[in-house]
């Protein structure tokens, strides 16, 4: 999971050098961070271990996973979540004053 | 006792009820900026636990001489500029509370996670404030690259997680060992994240987009305000959470240098204000991160700080400047422009804009000559006590670069003032038809509360001693670690 994480990352990367479109960017940005979201819940898991919710039938076991990476990756996403929705916003901007997605094309006008 | 947590709590709940009550957002930015400020001047140093929950399962907020020192320094500064322009804010006001309680957070947290929130926090505010910029392209390259600067934090963040088990800075401080070559991702990670907001090479591609563009409030709060807490949390991450090995410490210094001399040269060879000053910033900031770096952690601060107040009268006037206009009709200008309003900022058009506005020119003149650490200056002082303590150390190649760049520095600021004091050519006698024909209006309050600060300089020039020993007391917490204090592991409640 961890190598599927950190490839997720390195496709964002490649999708943000090559892309000039900028809802494909957005998107690239996004495939980006759930590679990175991944990778974090990835650190706290291993072979064997169970969730972190103690329950009658566990409340003995000592095999929980390790529960801070899913409450660092749930803020992560909220983070995430936000700034695509501001991203997204100045693309809608951008497109009404220029009347394209692509970024080549409004540098040549600004 | 006032708990620090406040400083994050008013002003965040401020910039929500901002957001129902939007006639009453501007009195609420004023008061949650003069409440923090009074705020700063009593609250007690220490370790505080965020309810009550000790470290690793909980949040712990770093009260010590250094951060005290930049929270002091940020909230005046801050409130300095709302009040420069109360018209401006009056739109922004929620997110400026945002903005407030994100950098106010980034600078007393103890812990990795927290910091990359404040971060994000401050970042989505940024991103709002330089909107106002209305060069939505710029801001758009901005986003993407600060998106990818904080992502790659996070991931630095994680993989030091991984491996150490903590995200307590002063835990992870204890347990780092110098020779780790597994830590050397992770802090290269880091680094380059926070590259990005302290303008440092090849992340800083956004900054010429954003500050040339940008008017009386965004320049300083981005160029000033942004960049000055960043330094400082860099500041605190690579000089008293990590240990550096050498060889990293030489590639990040490598990194810093370039960062100077490309900053000094750019500026040296622009022509527009406002790039002047944003290479110099991107210059003192290299600085102030090789200083760092190295462990002159009480003159980075310095060099911070100078810079901080310089850069706030600078870009505020500039981008002031930036929108004057034509005071008469000038067939001349004209030609050249084609326009009649709006960003003239070439240093040309303004020849001699300073003797129709001498308040503006001293204010301007007394930042600029800081800033390029000219005797009687308080930037004298931070440059002189830079090179004292590198020679003290035996350091000698440091400073010979340091002092070429302010050699350049030196000559481009003063090239700078001479026109836009002087109007004509080089080597004509002044006249005044020669003086520019633009104008640019400033509420006179305004001008001399501007003047009052960049006086500061001045004063802080002739008397430094309560500066400089306050930021010896802070630079002591780092390098000594000082501000460290160990952590028991059990955690829980208290």
């Amino acid at each position: 999971m961890h190598i599927v994480g950190v490839i997720l990352m390195l496709v964002g990367v490649y999708g943000l050098l090559t892309n000039r479109h900028i809802i494909k960017m957005i998107i690239a940005i996004n495939i980006l961070e759930i590679g990175l979201n991944l990778f974090i819940i990835s650190v706290g898991y291993s072979e064997g271990l169970i969730a972190p919710i103690i329950t009658d039938i566990n409340k003995n076991a000592s095999n929980f996973a390790d529960p801070l990476p899913q409450a660092l990756v749930l803020t992560a996403i909220v983070i995430g979540v936000g700034t695509t929705a501001i991203l997204l916003a100045v693309a809608r901007k951008l497109y009404q004053q220029y009347g394209t997605f692509d970024i080549r094309e409004m540098e040549g006008g600004r | 006792m006032i708990r620090p947590v406040l400083l994050v709590v008013i002003p965040l709940l401020l910039g929500f009820l901002s957001v129902m009550f939007k006639k009453q957002a501007k009195p609420m930015l004023i008061v949650a900026a003069l409440l923090n400020v009074v705020m700063v001047f009593v609250i007690e140093k220490g370790m505080y636990y965020l309810g009550n929950h000790k470290p690793p399962y909980g949040i712990v907020l770093n009260i010590d001489s250094y951060s005290l020192y930049a929270l002091v320094v940020l909230n005046l500064v801050f409130t300095a500029l709302i009040l420069l322009n109360l018209v401006k804010v009056e739109r922004i006001a929620s997110i400026l509370l945002i903005t407030l309680a994100g950098l106010n957070g980034m600078l007393m947290t103890g812990d990795l996670f927290n910091l990359f929130v404040f971060m994000e926090i401050s970042a989505i505010a940024a991103f709002m404030i330089v909107t106002t910029n209305k060069k939505l392209v710029h801001v758009f390259n901005y986003m993407i690259i600060a998106i990818v600067g904080s992502s790659m934090y996070l991931f630095g963040v994680i993989l030091l997680y991984s491996q150490y088990g903590t995200l307590n800075m002063d835990k992870l401080a204890s347990l780092m060992g110098e020779n780790t070559p597994g830590t050397y991702i992770p802090i290269i990670m880091i680094f380059a994240g926070l590259a990005v907001e302290t303008k440092l090479l090849p992340f800083n591609g956004w900054v010429k987009g954003i500050l040339a563009n940008s008017d009386s409030f965004v320049g300083p709060m981005i160029g000033s305000i942004y960049s000055g807490v960043f330094l400082i949390v860099f500041g605190r991450l690579f000089t008293d959470v990590f240990v550096l090995s050498p060889q990293v410490k030489l590639l990040l210094s490598v990194v810093a240098i370039v960062t100077i001399i490309a900053g000094e040269f750019a500026a040296f060879s622009s022509l527009k204000l406002r790039q002047i000053l944003l290479y110099s910033s991107i210059a003192q900031s290299g600085l102030a991160v090789v200083l760092f770096i190295n462990g002159y952690g009480s003159v980075a601060i310095l060099v911070v700080f100078a810079n901080v107040v310089a850069k706030l009268v600078l870009f505020t006037l500039a981008g002031i400047m930036a929108n004057s206009h034509m005071e008469t009709e000038h067939t001349a200008f004209e030609n050249i422009y084609n326009n009649k309003t709006g960003n003239l900022d070439d240093v040309e058009a303004l020849s001699g804009i300073f003797l129709k506005n001498p308040l503006n020119g001293i204010a301007f003149t007394v930042s600029a000559l800081s800033l390029g650490s000219l005797p009687f200056f308080f930037g004298f002082f931070v440059k002189i006590n830079v090179l004292y303590s590198m020679f003290n150390n035996g350091d000698y190649v440091l400073p010979a670069i340091i002092l070429v760049a302010s050699l350049i520095e030196g000559a481009y600021i003063i090239r700078m003032l001479v026109k836009l004091w002087n109007p004509g050519k080089e080597g004509e006698k002044a006249t005044k038809e020669a003086v520019t024909p633009l104008n640019y209006e400033i509420n006179q309050l305004i001008c001399m509360a501007i003047l009052l600060i960049s006086l500061s300089l001045l004063v802080l020039g002739v008397s430094p001693d309560l500066a400089i020993s306050r930021a010896d007391e802070a630079g002591m917490d780092l390098e000594y670690n000082i501000s460290t204090e160990y952590v028991e592991l059990e955690g829980g409640m208290k």
